[in-house]
């Protein structure tokens, strides 16, 4: 079955990537900062796995060192996003007066502002750092989560379990918090999953673009800007975060899909 | 009750309008609607959909607030109340729904459905609210004809029927003086329908309750209800003792809802 | 002469667990026939339906025979089967707002079943459709085929589904609880107008509804169907006036309402048949 197996893949993905980057805090093969001038852009080899790059510094440890900081850019920009992105989609959506066209009108506002806009100003403001890149990819994502959350509050607030609650005069923030939030749940997780997938993309180009992370700690989209130089002779440079990249991505992404055919209580419903 | 009113009417509309705004164009659902509601009354709705039959209970039960006109709750008007002044109707008022797919969070289990209404702040602290949650849940489950056991499992683990008797028992939890069903059997096989029906005049008995009974199906009406309001466009165009209308209706609109009733063709 | 359609003991299982939800059933309808097939929700009585159209989803395992005009269409390749459907047999479903296209004008819905069957040009098939369209009790068919399904009201909604069925002047007709989601009044004028078409075209019929009542007022036969077994059939005056069945006379019991005496007890399925537990 294609659902189950998008799910394991998905779930296997993220693990190796957790996994890495956990294994990575305590121990990497090399230093993943020391420039050893002897051994600049070695091919891969037994002793250096996935070679050298043009510092001398060993390449699967800067791998697993870049881990790190994508998935905290992972966890705190979703993180950000989420917590302030899902409550104003319920105010949004429950809400039906002023104050809910207020959070549409603004978020569409903030929609008009890409994560990259978001990293130059907080850059200029802030300096660049993994900080920076997390506010701005958090911040950028906050209208995603509004809208999500909102269309999925709409929908269960036409349910008559909703009005059920009001005939028996519970108050909004309660049904809030037992009936709207645990409803739209799901669809919440699927989100972040794939809003992860995108801000592990975005992390890698704000590096890139030298806005996020300073050059001396490793992140992957570092190393793809580093390897560029040396594309021609030294492709393995590229190749090792750009494999990691990707792979990070399609997993978060697959394991999206396969949570959202999992958690969809219609398609439980017919399997009952 | 000693509440001021408790000879008058249990419920009472003078003038009740309701308009929407939909494409543009004002509809009025609810139209100038005159209606009394005595305590042991099991007053029909009758009326196909867009009739306004379920406007009126949303705003008999103050879910909703009309256009222009009043309803009164105990002689309380409930029209400009706050939420806090409805708390005597928010437990002694209470609703099953037509489709109890819809009417039943799917995420909860049946225990903590039923049990809703009594965590009700507004309800909660009223004198004649059981004090003992998990006893009553399992009292009115008995109540409605299931297994107090079954309280742990989700709605999905049910068929149509013992949804509908979920809703009922949450309904009954507060111990409501007025039951409003909404269409209660239109979703349920034939065969379910009669148990249903067979539930609801008991527990009318019972528990002594009042009825306002929605159903566009006036045979059904008939069996549960001793009045029958018949609706049409906003309006009551007839409104007497269910035998009456049953027997001799006076308006077109009813004669045909009469006619339209599915038969068993015998011949 | 072979029969219109030959149904025999068709089973249905679905998935892992094989369970089995259809357990050979044999039905005939003859041209022009009219057949109801009789259940509660879970007795196998859609499932049957779509079985003969060829419509249940891979999952499922059919076994058994189905003849049309004497020709074996059990297993048929589908590209063959949806010839069949809509040209010689159709389909009207219970919940017209999901079995309409939300995007797409009601007529030309309508046009576009004719499209596909007969290959004809959209401008060419309006008047057609039109035609369609009143013949289904629609007052106004020019504006209802304009119009997209949200606009239009559940009665209405039905009925273009029905002109859908009707178009193609098909051989059988297949209903789904075709007026459960309707009111009364309006109940009793679709189904007027679906046996005035049928007539009309000599289609024959197999309506599904777990309401004995309104099959009895459209059909001629009846079948009734429990926990995917064939209980009893018969003509309607048979089965409504002298069922064989306990669980029969349990759903006559049930479907006759205006019968009882207001406020009394009424009377279950369960107090005439108590074999093979709840449903």
């Amino acid at each position: 079955m294609m659902r189950r197996a998008s799910l394991v893949v998905g779930a296997v993905l993220v693990g190796l990537v957790l996994m890495v980057s956990l294994v990575g805090l305590v121990w990497t093969p090399y230093d993943p900062a020391r420039v050893v001038p002897g051994d600049r852009l070695l091919s891969p080899s037994a002793t250096h796995w996935l070679g050298t790059d043009a510092f001398g510094i060993d390449i699967l440890s800067r791998i697993m060192a870049g881990a790190r900081s994508v998935l905290l850019v992972g966890v705190f920009a979703v993180g950000i996003a989420a917590l302030v992105g899902v409550p104003l989609g319920i105010v949004a959506g429950m809400n039906s007066g002023w104050l809910g066209r207020v959070v549409v009108r603004a978020t569409d506002v903030l929609y008009a502002f890409p994560a990259v806009l978001l990293a130059i100003l907080f850059a200029g403001a802030l300096g660049s750092s993994t900080t920076t890149a997390m506010l701005a990819i958090g911040i950028a994502t906050i209208p995603v989560f509004t809208r999500i959350a909102r269309a999925g509050v709409l929908q269960v607030m036409s349910q008559d379990f909703i009005t059920a609650s009001r005939v028996s005069g519970i108050g909004w923030l309660r049904i809030a918090w037992r009936h709207v939030l645990p409803n739209i749940a799901p669809l919440i997780g699927v989100q972040a999953s794939v809003s992860f997938a995108l801000a592990i993309l975005a992390e890698a180009a704000l590096s890139y673009l030298g806005l996020a992370t300073p050059p001396e700690v490793p992140t992957w989209g570092r190393m793809l800007y580093d390897a560029q130089r040396h594309l021609l002779n030294d492709p393995h440079l590229a190749i090792a975060p750009a494999v990691a990249i990707a792979g990070a991505v399609l997993g978060f992404n697959l394991l999206g899909d396969g949570l959202r055919d999992l958690l969809d209580p219609r398609l439980k419903e017919v399997a009952e | 009750m000693t509440t001021p009113g408790t000879e008058g009417p249990l419920f009472r509309a003078a003038g009740l309008t309701r308009e929407f705004r939909r494409d543009g164009r004002v509809v009025r659902a609810v139209d100038g609607i005159d209606l009394e509601v005595h305590r042991g009354d099991q007053l029909g709705i009758v009326g196909e959909s867009g009739s306004g039959k379920t406007t009126l209970i949303r705003l008999l039960a103050a879910l909703d607030r009309p256009t222009s006109g009043q309803v009164w709750f105990n002689g309380q008007d409930v029209t400009r109340a706050s939420s806090k002044q409805l708390a005597t109707l928010r437990s002694q008022v209470q609703i099953v729904f037509q489709d109890p797919r819809s009417s039943l969070d799917p995420r909860m289990r049946v225990g903590e459905i039923v049990a809703e209404p009594l965590t009700s702040r507004l309800i909660r602290r009223l004198p004649d609210t059981p004090r003992d949650v998990r006893a009553r849940v399992a009292e009115v489950l008995e109540l409605v004809g299931l297994e107090p056991q079954m309280a742990p499992r989700h709605p999905h683990e049910f068929s149509g029927g013992q949804r509908q008797r979920i809703a009922i028992a949450r309904a009954l939890a507060p111990r409501p003086r007025v039951l409003i069903a909404d269409e209660p059997v239109s979703a349920l096989d034939v065969s379910v329908r009669a148990q249903v029906l067979n539930l609801l005049t008991d527990l009318v008995r019972q528990e002594d309750l009042t009825m306002l009974f929605v159903s566009h199906d006036l045979a059904v009406v008939r069996h549960v209800c001793d009045r029958v309001a018949v609706m049409r466009q906003g309006r009551i165009v007839e409104h007497g003792p269910l035998q009456q209308v049953w027997d001799a209706p006076s308006d077109p609109y009813t004669k045909e809802l009469l006619a339209a009733m599915p038969r068993l063709a015998v011949t | 002469m072979s029969a219109l359609l030959e149904v025999r003991d068709l089973s249905v299982r679905f998935g892992r667990h094989r369970t089995l939800a259809v357990d050979r059933v044999s039905l005939t309808l003859d041209e022009g026939d009219r057949l109801g097939l009789v259940g509660e929700s879970g007795s196998g009585k859609s499932v049957t339906a779509l079985a003969v159209l060829g419509l249940l989803p891979e999952t499922a395992t059919v076994t058994g025979s189905v003849r049309w005009q004497g020709r074996e269409i059990l297993g048929l390749p589908d590209r063959e089967l949806a010839k069949l459907r809509g040209q010689e047999f159709s389909m009207v479903f219970q919940e017209p707002m999901t079995a309409l296209d939300p995007l797409m004008k009601a007529g030309r819905q309508v046009a576009e079943v004719l499209g596909l069957h007969r290959g004809m040009a959209r401008g060419a098939s309006r008047p057609l459709v039109l035609e369609m369209l009143a013949a289904v009790g629609l007052a106004d068919p020019v504006r209802i085929a304009d119009s997209y399904p949200h606009q239009l009201s559940g009665g209405q909604r039905q009925r273009v589904l029905m002109a859908m069925a009707l178009v193609n002047r098909p051989d059988l007709v297949v209903c789904d609880e075709p007026t459960t989601a309707l009111d009364v009044t309006v109940q009793a004028r679709v189904l007027a107008t679906l046996d005035e078409r049928l007539d009309d075209a000599g289609a024959a019929c197999l309506f599904i509804s777990h309401d004995l009542a309104v099959v009895s007022q459209v059909c001629a036969r009846v079948a009734v169907l429990r926990h995917g077994r064939l209980v009893e059939q018969g003509t309607t005056a048979q089965v409504l006036g002298a069922p064989q069945r306990p669980y029969t006379r349990g759903l006559v019991a049930v479907a006759s309402l205006e019968h009882a005496e207001p406020g009394s007890r009424l009377p279950l399925v369960d107090d005439f048949a108590r074999d093979g537990g709840a449903s």
